[in-house]
């Protein structure tokens, strides 16, 4: 992936810089707010996304993302300011181009959601199972906001794009609970990993009234793998750390001396 | 009014019809002065209250009121002996009275539709009250039907029309919609006493009864018209000075310097503990100053964005007390706005004042349902509670708050504490009020 950067004061773009550099695989090039210099650029490389300042003394973001828009239609723009524009004060024709905005001063978890995003077609999320349960996007690990999210996640991850509802959940989740309360923690669950997901700039997760399901398309998952026969990553273990995994590590044990036997 | 206006309309019209000349010529005057006198007391009475802009209305109301006092209608009680004809003097005060009403109406027209005042269609109105004026002398002088017909004809089809063309809702009520339509039917009538009359077929015996019935309706319309756009004038009027007052009040305890710079000096030290963690702080306030910023100029925000501010604001607690705060969302619904940072404000509240963090299984809840297309959002805590009677003079947040939500949402919020075990606050509003456009309308509040 290859992107410009235009911002007059780099001073500003050290937290950037290290983020971009940690993505590895994206080109990146600088630029001041000169005009001419970055269209003739454009003309000359192939660019995928364009991160604009949006206050520079010498031009206006809008303006150039307008300009960049007009010949390079395929280019997604991000803007990165300390103003508090967002998308309903931009002009209507710029709004499907624009991928989104990162706010100074920004976090780096910022950064990697737009890098996300904009890798999304291409991006996979990879889930280890044998052990304990690990999520990872890009080589970074993904930090769940509770840790019943993350367990309600390995869940869907177990069933593989098969539906979950929520008193399935509830009952691997948190057996012998209180059923109200239950269901209350299973909703601040949902929400949180709904959240996380979100984060991420990934879309996995089919949330419905009660139910939920996994979109298979961007996991890659070591558990699915070891089903298809495709790997031999089942050693003994499986999902550790959470209870309702017990019957399944015995389905597993069954394939594994199946194999063996074979 | 409307059950005078019916009684009228159901009197068997024989006894009256064709009574014109034995019509009780003191009762029908008086009946429309005391209606025509009315009008620039509540005019007067709405510019003094509501808004110094209904001035031109005052004159319009009391233009009307001198020009019946000095019409033929009137003679009969002013100079008894004359019966309907008009003196010399009073011929010029109400004509003069007439001009001055037509040319004030007109003002006070443009005035409602909110239009530049535009010297073509003063000059456009001019030669029409000229020409009724003079269509007066020639015609008939004391003919009431045709003053009525040739007035209000237009003047309520402008008014009408107005509404409509501000692109306003029409907020015509049914008891409006009704009195519209026996204005209609009374025009009808009149107009076809006027064509009778023109086309040299006799009088069709319009009475004067019926001219008192177009003259309700219209005071009915007109004072309608009147009172709902004065209200909603003076409730815009306090909304906005409340919302005012509200937003200055979140800004001052959002920028509040213990708050601002007590963070600034946890940052420096989580700073020389652990840069990883200093940037976290650093991020968490930056983005608590960015919503702060934001919501001076900013009514709403999607809910979802209401809990990022809650979220943000409580990490950055977080790391400023070195405790964990166990916060639950039991979130049904989403798609909704909020007032911005007032959510954030009671949760913030909450932390301040329930000890949650001293108490094992401490925790706030935030819960949102909807029903019947209401929309229930819920903040409890288990902590330590208050007396509800300590609410008014103790939290200055939850005051301004509630305000908010009732300004912007036409929401209701209800508190319940109790000591020991917690306090809930619940606030219901209607999901259309809080529709996720309203965001993109800029916010302000709508009548």
């Amino acid at each position: 992936m290859r992107i410009i950067v235009v911002d007059d004061e780099f001073q500003a773009l050290g937290t950037f810089l290290k983020e971009v550099m940690y993505e590895g695989d994206v080109e990146y090039r600088f630029f001041g707010d000169n005009e001419a210099e970055i269209i003739s650029y454009l003309n000359k490389c192939e660019v995928d996304a364009a991160f604009l300042d949006i206050r520079m003394p010498s031009i206006d973001g809008v303006v150039l993302a307008k300009k960049i828009i007009a010949s390079h239609p395929k280019i997604r723009i991000v803007f990165i300011t300390g103003l508090s524009t967002a998308l309903p004060d931009l002009p209507e024709s710029l709004r499907p181009h624009v991928e989104g905005f990162i706010y100074k001063p920004y976090a780096k978890e910022d950064i990697q959601k737009i890098f996300n995003s904009l890798k999304r077609n291409h991006l996979y999320l990879e889930a280890f199972t044998f052990e304990t349960f690990e999520c990872f996007v890009n080589g970074r690990i993904v930090e769940f906001s509770s840790a019943k999210s993350k367990e309600l996640f390995a869940i869907l991850v177990v069933y593989g794009g098969k539906t979950l509802t929520m008193a399935d959940a509830i009952n691997k989740l948190y057996p012998g609970k209180d059923i109200g309360k239950a269901k209350i923690l299973y909703r601040d669950a949902i929400w949180r990993l709904r959240k996380t997901l979100d984060g991420l700039g990934m879309d996995l997760v089919e949330f419905h009234r009660g139910e939920t399901i996994l979109k298979k398309e961007r996991i890659r998952c070591d558990y699915w793998d070891y089903l298809a026969d495709k790997n031999e990553a089942y050693n003994g273990h499986f999902l550790d750390n959470y209870p309702w995994s017990k019957p399944y590590l015995v389905y597993l044990d069954k394939i594994a001396d199946k194999r063996k036997s074979k | 009014m409307l059950g005078g206006l019916l009684f009228v309309l159901f009197v068997p019209m024989h006894k009256y019809g064709e009574a014109y000349d034995q019509v009780d010529f003191l009762t029908f005057p008086l009946l429309v002065l005391s209606l025509v006198s009315v009008l620039p007391l509540i005019e007067f009475i709405s510019f003094l209250k509501v808004d110094t802009t209904g001035f031109r209305n005052v004159v319009f109301a009391l233009m009307l009121f001198l020009m019946f006092l000095f019409s033929s209608d009137m003679q009969p009680l002013l100079n008894p002996s004359r019966n309907q004809t008009l003196s010399d003097v009073s011929s010029i005060l109400f004509f003069a009275g007439f001009m001055a009403f037509v040319l004030t109406a007109i003002c006070v027209l443009e005035n409602h539709i909110g239009a530049e005042f535009s010297y073509i269609r003063f000059a456009l109105s001019s030669i029409y009250a000229g020409l009724t004026l003079l269509s007066f002398v020639f015609l008939d002088r004391a003919r009431i039907p045709y003053f009525a017909l040739v007035i209000f004809l237009p003047l309520v089809v402008y008014l009408i029309i107005s509404v409509f063309m501000r692109g306003e809702k029409p907020k015509f009520n049914t008891v409006t919609f009704v009195l519209v339509g026996v204005v209609c039917l009374s025009f009808g009538l009149c107009l076809a006493s006027f064509a009778s009359k023109a086309l040299g077929k006799g009088d069709f015996g319009v009475t004067t009864f019926y001219v008192l019935l177009i003259f309700l309706s219209y005071m009915a319309v007109y004072i309608d018209y009147i009172i709902r756009r004065e209200h909603d004038r003076y409730m815009v009027k306090r909304y906005a000075k409340s919302l005012e007052k509200a937003k200055s009040r979140l800004l001052t305890s959002q920028m509040n310097p213990h708050f601002v710079f007590n963070s600034l000096l946890v940052i420096k030290d989580t700073y020389h503990q652990d840069i990883a963690k200093g940037d976290q702080a650093m991020d968490l306030f930056s983005k608590y100053l960015r919503t702060s910023v934001e919501s001076l100029d900013k009514d709403f925000v999607t809910f979802e964005d209401e809990l990022q501010n809650i979220a943000n604001f409580i990490a950055l607690e977080e790391i400023k007390k070195g405790k964990s705060y166990n916060i639950i969302y039991d979130i049904d619904v989403s798609d909704f706005v909020v007032p911005i940072l007032s959510l954030e404000t009671l949760v913030e509240n909450s932390l301040k004042y329930s000890m949650i963090e001293d108490k094992e299984d401490g925790e706030i809840i935030i819960s949102t349902k909807e029903e019947n297309g209401t929309i229930t959002i819920t903040i409890e805590d288990n902590g330590i509670g208050f007396n509800p009677e300590d609410i008014k003079k103790g939290s200055y947040g939850l005051k301004n708050t509630s305000d908010r939500f009732h300004i912007l949402l036409q929401a209701k919020t209800e508190i319940k504490s109790k000591p020991n075990e917690g306090t809930k606050i619940e606030i219901t509003f209607n999901k259309e009020e809080a529709n996720m456009e309203r965001i993109i309308e800029g916010g302000g509040f709508k009548i």
